[in-house]
């Protein structure tokens, strides 16, 4: 299954697949529109980022009384086109690699990181047939890919040949994988509820939002996503005061364009996963009733843009939590995760159990 | 990981100026520090002996930039003490005003870099923010922003524009509701206050050995503050009082600072309020007579004193100055050794050294 | 429990109340603060009645006030250059305080930044093009030509001769000639001061208004 199956690009999809079979045989076509395909999904969550990161801007600003960006952009979106502006600008710079760092791992590691959050995306459900890859264990892949991320930061850390780095990275690690596990511990309680280890499918067993059902999941969820993002209170890895940019530090140009890029796709795509999880993924009420009487197409569409109204709700409240907090230390967070959050992913998984026994 | 030395400065976000502290870092665990100084060196106690009497009233500004008058304060008094005039009543409201609203200023300075150092960005802003109504009046009185150079042998450079006390109290009134913004996202968060509360404790018996003053010292326990034990300008009238708080972590540093905000407001809008006219200045000597001098004001920071000697000459024939954030600066190496990395700038933060007064 | 939780969900109030209300930034290229009266910009060489008494060279506490000035045989002075380098200058005052002519004054004009170190050394040339951008704002600190002694006057219209601008012009009143200056159109040079045998005149202090 692939958005091309959705009622939006099936059409397109046949159209395509008959013009060029005779062209580049029916093998060849197939293998050309999947990597249209999947292009087409990166392009979808890139401009979403460009999104993101204007929010992030805009919100921020406003939260803490002052503009954010105004002016490279159109009216009403004012700034919109600063991101693109950062983009280019960071496009032009020279790329720099410290004299002793480690030539192969230096550029890896921003180059894994983007790639964990791109891959994420591919099996994400967007929409109504909008998964990119539609698979009965997609919950496995993407926490396989989320736990790819660290290894990048990692080696962006330990390669740079810099002490800021090097802590930097080493925290990053410690504080990933300490968060790993409440996380997925939080993930595979919601697949236990549904009955299910597929993203759409946990979202289309959700008749009641599990965040009602599982509220404390959903918090634990929520802390684990900003340690895991490395947003605030959880920016140690990178905290300026005392570590530059931690495992940044040594990263200029378009090194230091990936890492934000990824950054913000992380925020993008587990915000889209904890839509997927917690609130009931493009779903809403009385979708039966609108599905049978609009255009399938339209329909795909709707989902979409219900799926997205989500999306930034979550991402808003990121953004929220950023504007209010101080940044923790790491041996608080830590404790935090291991004393508080752990148990209490287990006391939820528990509680999910008890629901389970209750329903029969 | 072995034992390393991380360089944390001269340049580097943490370190609040142009100086440089060696850590002895064992992991994140801080073994030992060697903060070293002078990058910022100017010679002004030379450049002293080379102006004449009404010429270095200038370069006080400039020994802390961010408590200008208080600085020039300072060295005033010194030399009216050395010529053995008085200022007119007006004058000496004047100045006690424009000092406590210098001192609101750079604590607000203070609290700004605080924020950042912990890690939010909302709290620097709204400091900033509210430093603006301080250098609203402070510009109106003295026609500048930074460096007033606004205290003159026997008076001041020029007297207040006609309105400036109700605007002293207008704009005091907005400070002090907004402190609120403060007290609900700093004081009464518990982020912050994790990252605070029995953080770089310096005992009494320690602060007393070490010669801390000012806020650091009130936050250790001890009462000394020049104004209460040595009354100038018009401190004995208004019957002034030090805070004092006892643990001497960050925590009670930074409430010390808190409600010394609160303390200058309230003194600074009484005197405004039964502001005298008359004269803003007596005529001064062209030089003072031959004798030495000592003087000490209470900056901002602590104690800063001046030791001048005179010959009668056209200059002063020495001129020692003695800077609070100086002591503060080698004070590191007793709270700091035994905290996590992650503590400095907290701790640092909490010291709140100024490099132009300790290179001088 | 409570007040932990207090603790934690209150800093979530302060964002969400200035989320809804209009920043406060003034959004400088486009909008600018206002400089308040008596604002202290960098010296400002006005060459309005300036005696070459050097007093402003002699106040600076960073000599970075340079006079080249020429004496002729018959000893009158003339201003053959006036340097004043600014990459040095502290903004003290002292220059326009010293001053005994209000002819160096506190300009108004707050950016002065340049592309080269050199640049930043103002001479009589950049000063004079100086002083016509910031007319408006020094013209009340001007000291102005005013009759403070009309009883004096003999009507012999030296002033009106010797006046560069033609700021004095001829009245009568009560039947006797005599003059009126405008103070909007005087440009205190005070030319029809030394010039006026009965000690009519005088430059004093112009606030706007009747004065």
């Amino acid at each position: 299954m692939s958005w091309y199956d959705s009622a939006l690009l099936n059409p397109v999809y046949s159209k395509a697949l008959e013009i060029l079979s005779p062209l580049i045989t029916e093998t060849g076509a197939k293998v050309l529109l999947a990597l249209i395909e999947s292009f087409i999904i990166i392009m979808f969550v890139m401009i979403n980022v460009l999104v993101v990161v204007y929010l992030e801007r805009k919100l921020l600003g406003r939260m803490m009384n002052r503009r954010g960006p105004v002016y490279a952009g159109p009216p009403i979106v004012w700034g919109f086109f600063q991101a693109i502006a950062d983009f280019l600008k960071l496009l032009t710079k020279e790329v720099f690699r410290p004299a002793r760092a480690d030539p192969l791992t230096y550029t890896a590691g921003p180059a894994i990181v983007v790639f964990a959050g791109l891959a994420i995306g591919l099996m994400v459900p967007f929409g109504e047939g909008l998964v990119g890859l539609r698979n009965e264990a997609s919950l496995l892949y993407i926490i396989a890919l989320a736990s790819l991320e660290p290894l990048g930061v990692m080696l962006c850390g330990l390669s740079s040949n810099n002490k800021y780095s090097l802590i930097g990275g080493s925290r990053a690690a410690a504080q990933m994988i300490s968060y790993e596990l409440p996380a997925i511990l939080v993930l595979v309680t919601t697949a236990l509820l549904a009955g299910s280890i597929d993203v759409l499918g946990i979202a289309k067993a959700q008749d009641i939002w599990y965040i009602i059902l599982l509220p404390l999941g959903f918090v634990i969820y929520l802390i684990t996503v900003l340690a895991e993002l490395e947003r605030t209170p959880f920016d140690i890895p990178e905290a300026e005061s005392e570590l530059v940019a931690g495992f940044m530090t040594e990263y200029g140009g378009m090194y230091y364009g990936m890492l934000m890029a990824a950054h913000y796709i992380g925020v993008f795509v587990t915000a889209c996963l904890a839509v997927a999880v917690f609130l009931g993924g493009y779903g809403f009420y009385g979708m039966e009733i609108l599905q049978a009487s609009i255009h399938p197409a339209l329909f795909t569409i709707v989902t979409l843009v219900v799926f997205l109204i989500k999306v930034y709700a979550v991402i808003f409240l990121l953004i929220w939590i950023r504007a209010a907090y101080f940044r923790l230390r790491i041996d608080q967070l830590l404790e935090l995760g291991w004393k508080r959050l752990f148990p209490l992913a287990i006391v939820n998984l528990f509680w999910a159990m008890g629901i389970l026994f209750a329903m029969g | 990981m072995a034992e390393m030395w991380v360089n944390f400065g001269p340049q580097h976000p943490f370190t609040h100026g142009l100086w440089r502290l060696k850590v002895k870092v064992d992991g994140e665990t801080v073994t030992d520090v060697e903060p070293t100084i002078g990058y910022l060196h100017r010679g002004v106690e030379k450049i002293a002996e080379n102006r004449t009497w009404y010429q270095f009233i200038p370069y006080n500004d400039r020994l802390c930039y961010v408590a200008s008058i208080a600085w020039s304060e300072g060295y005033i008094g010194a030399v009216e003490k050395l010529m053995d005039i008085e200022p007119p009543e007006r004058a000496k409201y004047l100045r006690t005003i424009s000092f406590e609203l210098q001192r609101i200023a750079s604590h607000f300075v203070w609290l700004a870099a605080y924020a950042i150092d912990l890690g939010n960005f909302t709290a620097m802003l709204f400091a900033v923010r509210e430093r603006e109504f301080i250098l609203d009046l402070l510009s109106r009185l003295t026609g500048h922003r930074m460096t007033y150079n606004y205290p003159r042998f026997g008076g001041v450079a020029r007297d207040a524009p006609i309105g400036w006390e109700d605007r002293v109290v207008r704009n005091l009134n907005r400070i002090e509701r907004k402190m609120k913004d403060f007290i609900d996202l700093m004081t009464e968060n518990e982020t912050f206050l994790k990252r605070v509360q029995g953080v770089g404790v310096l005992p009494r018996n320690k602060a007393k050995a070490w010669g801390v003053t000012g806020p650091v010292a009130r936050g250790s326990g001890l009462k000394t503050d020049v104004r209460y034990n040595d009354p100038y300008l018009l401190y004995e009238e208004i019957g002034f009082e030090p805070v004092v708080m006892k643990d001497g972590d960050c925590y009670s540093r930074y409430m010390v600072r808190m409600q010394e905000i609160f303390e200058s407001i309230n003194i600074s809008r009484d005197l405004a309020e039964k502001m005298p006219s008359g004269d803003i200045q007596i005529k001064a000597p062209k030089k003072p007579p031959e004798g030495e001098v000592f003087n000490r004001v209470e900056v901002p920071r602590g104690e800063a004193s001046y030791y001048i000697v005179s010959n009668g000459g056209n200059s002063p024939y020495r001129l020692k100055i003695r800077s609070p954030a100086y002591i503060h600066i080698q004070s590191t190496k007793v709270i700091m050794p035994g905290h996590n990395v992650a503590d400095l700038p907290a701790i640092l933060g909490s010291l709140d050294v100024c490099l132009g007064d300790t290179d001088r | 429990m409570a007040n932990f939780v207090k603790r934690v969900i209150g800093a979530m109030k302060v964002p969400a109340e200035y989320l809804l209300q209009r920043p406060i930034t003034i959004q400088y290229p486009d909008e600018r603060m206002e400089v308040p009266e008596g604002y202290r910009g960098h010296p400002l060489y006005t060459l309005n009645h300036c005696t070459l008494c050097r007093a402003c060279e002699r106040a600076c506490p960073v000599n970075c006030i340079e006079f080249n000035i020429e004496t002729k045989s018959d000893g009158t002075k003339y201003l053959k250059g006036f340097y004043l380098d600014l990459g040095r200058c502290l903004f003290c005052g002292f220059c326009a305080d010293a001053c005994p002519t209000d002819c160096m004054i506190m300009g108004p004009k707050l950016e002065l930044m340049e592309f080269e170190r050199g640049e930043l050394v103002y001479g009589i040339k950049k000063f004079q093009k100086l002083t016509k951008e910031v007319q408006p704002y020094i013209r009340p600190y001007y000291k102005r030509s005013h009759a403070v002694k009309p009883k004096n006057c003999i009507g012999c219209l030296i002033c009106v001769m010797t006046c560069p601008v033609d700021a004095i012009s001829e009245v009568t009143v009560d039947g006797k000639r005599t003059i009126s200056v405008d103070p909007e159109v005087c440009a205190g040079c005070g030319h029809c001061v030394s010039n006026c045998p009965g000690g009519v005149l005088d430059l004093v202090e112009y606030r706007g208004g009747s004065k």
